[in-house]
């Protein structure tokens, strides 16, 4: 009963809100981030070359070439057009998904099209495009579209407050946080590294990461011991601190601390990015109700549904 | 139909918590119990940079910082290094994970060499051929650089057997 108790605990749906637009928005930026590189990551001829790539997943799933070489059956289009076509099509979806229009038949093909860029060039993905296709994928089975977008509007509805389906999806997000936190943490204890530092230490100096000269680090040991034994802090405590009440906002700050810490020391803004996100939208405390102004429209549904 | 439809939503939600627990602790088995990691990349003290050797292709116009590196001969025959700057910061993040690719098997290795060969060879149109080398990247330990050690290109780690050339498709 203390489960269902905890699952129905009333929530605000204004952290759906927000999870919706910040995804829509840094996926957006992500994808203008590669702008000039579209053709190295997705093309058959790219960096790595469509049949490599291809070689090592089942044959039924989705990529770019492979759409590009069934299409090329039907229609005449040169392979630069082709993602093009794709890529503007993906944009105008997000920036749907950001304003909320048809918020769920949006983010299905947006789930679909982030797999197959992310299918097309496997190899080179890391964890930033997993948790963005985790994200688009709880935006089509969460409620996310409930709450200031442009669907309220134009189906005449009100803002839901909150619903059972908002509160567990809020829930998920948060014991999902708890499990990747506690099992990176857990992985991290085995490691020697960890403890001398030596682990922050060879991460901080590789030489694609290292924008910043942190040789001085050498100097002063205790630091890279202390960043790895805080680490491990964090990591391991996640899942009792983030729910202790009084300590609860602080923990959350020196969560995001670490994050913006990642980004800056190993230039992986975009991983930071959706961390932070995921780890605001999951436990920050925000107001019950924010609406977004828009022109008067008489209501005369309203969500009922839960 | 609503009812419905928040059933299948929630079950979802389920389905996927229940997936998030099971492929962490999956892959926790994998790499503490079966010891099937990479974690030999971190524990040698070595990190390997892909180099491609060429022969015939200069290009000064490239900007400093790098992730790969075009070792050439000059008109002189004297070996220097192009840094290879992608366009967009990001790629790079994505190049540098695609490392771990070279510690597989010689197989999966040449098959990943011929792959970004051609990528090259696409790329720069100055370009004839190239080999593929890999070069190991020694960083000391903090009390090793303590004592004066510093990081530096190490020994040669893996060199491609053949030559990549340039070829049309068919």
């Amino acid at each position: 009963m203390k489960i269902l108790n905890f699952f129905k605990a009333q929530q605000s749906l204004f952290p759906l809100f927000l999870f919706r637009i910040s995804i829509a928005l840094l996926t957006l930026v992500h994808l203008f981030s590669l702008k000039n590189d579209y053709d190295t990551l997705y093309s058959q001829n790219g960096f790595i070359r469509a049949e490599v790539n291809h070689a090592i997943m089942h044959e039924r799933v989705l990529t770019l070439p492979r759409v590009y070489e069934f299409l090329t059956n039907y229609i005449v289009v040169s392979e630069q057009h082709f993602i093009n076509y794709i890529l503007t099509a993906y944009t105008i979806l997000l920036i749907s998904l950001l304003v909320g229009f048809q918020t769920r038949l949006v983010a299905i093909l947006c789930f679909i099209i982030h797999g197959a860029l992310v299918n097309s060039n496997l190899i080179l993905c890391y964890g930033y495009d997993n948790f963005a296709n985790n994200s688009l994928l709880y935006c089509i089975l969460m409620p996310v579209g409930y709450y200031n977008s442009v669907d309220n509007y134009l189906f005449k509805r009100q803002n839901l407050k909150n619903s059972l389906i908002g509160n567990i999806s809020i829930r998920v997000l948060q014991i999902h946080l708890c499990i990747i936190y506690f099992m990176s943490g857990l992985n991290k204890t085995f490691g020697a590294s960890w403890y001398n530092g030596e682990a922050i230490w060879r991460a901080v100096m590789q030489p694609p990461l290292s924008h910043i000269d942190f040789s001085f680090l050498a100097t002063y040991p205790f630091i890279p011991i202390a960043i790895g034994f805080g680490t491990l802090f964090i990591e391991l405590s996640y899942p009792i601190l983030i729910w202790i009440k009084p300590v609860n906002k602080y923990f959350l700050g020196m969560v995001v601390l670490m994050h913006i810490g990642i980004a800056v020391a190993l230039q992986l803004w975009f991983f930071a990015g959706i961390m932070i996100l995921w780890n605001l939208v999951a436990y920050a405390k925000f107001p019950e109700r924010v609406n977004i102004k828009m022109p008067k429209i008489y209501s005369t549904r309203r969500w009922t549904w839960d | 139909m609503k009812t419905i439809r928040n059933s299948f939503n929630i079950a979802c939600l389920v389905t996927i918590l229940l997936t998030t627990i099971g492929v962490n602790i999956v892959s926790f088995i994998q790499r503490q119990v079966l010891k099937i990691t990479t974690t030999s990349f971190f524990i040698n003290k070595v990190d390997r940079w892909l180099m491609l050797n060429e022969y015939a292709f200069y290009s000064p116009n490239i900007p400093s910082g790098y992730t790969m590196i075009l070792t050439t001969k000059d008109s002189n025959q004297q070996l220097s290094l192009v840094p290879v700057v992608f366009n967009s910061f990001e790629m790079q993040q994505k190049i540098f994970s695609f490392y771990h690719v070279f510690h597989q098997d010689t197989l999966v290795r040449n098959i990943m060499a011929n792959s970004v060969a051609a990528y090259f060879l696409n790329r720069y149109p100055a370009l004839e051929n190239l080999q593929m080398s890999m070069f190991e990247y020694y960083l000391p330990t903090i009390a090793a650089c303590q004592q004066g050690d510093k990081p530096r290109l190490g020994q040669l780690y893996y060199y491609s057997t053949f030559e990549h050339r340039k070829y049309e498709n068919p």
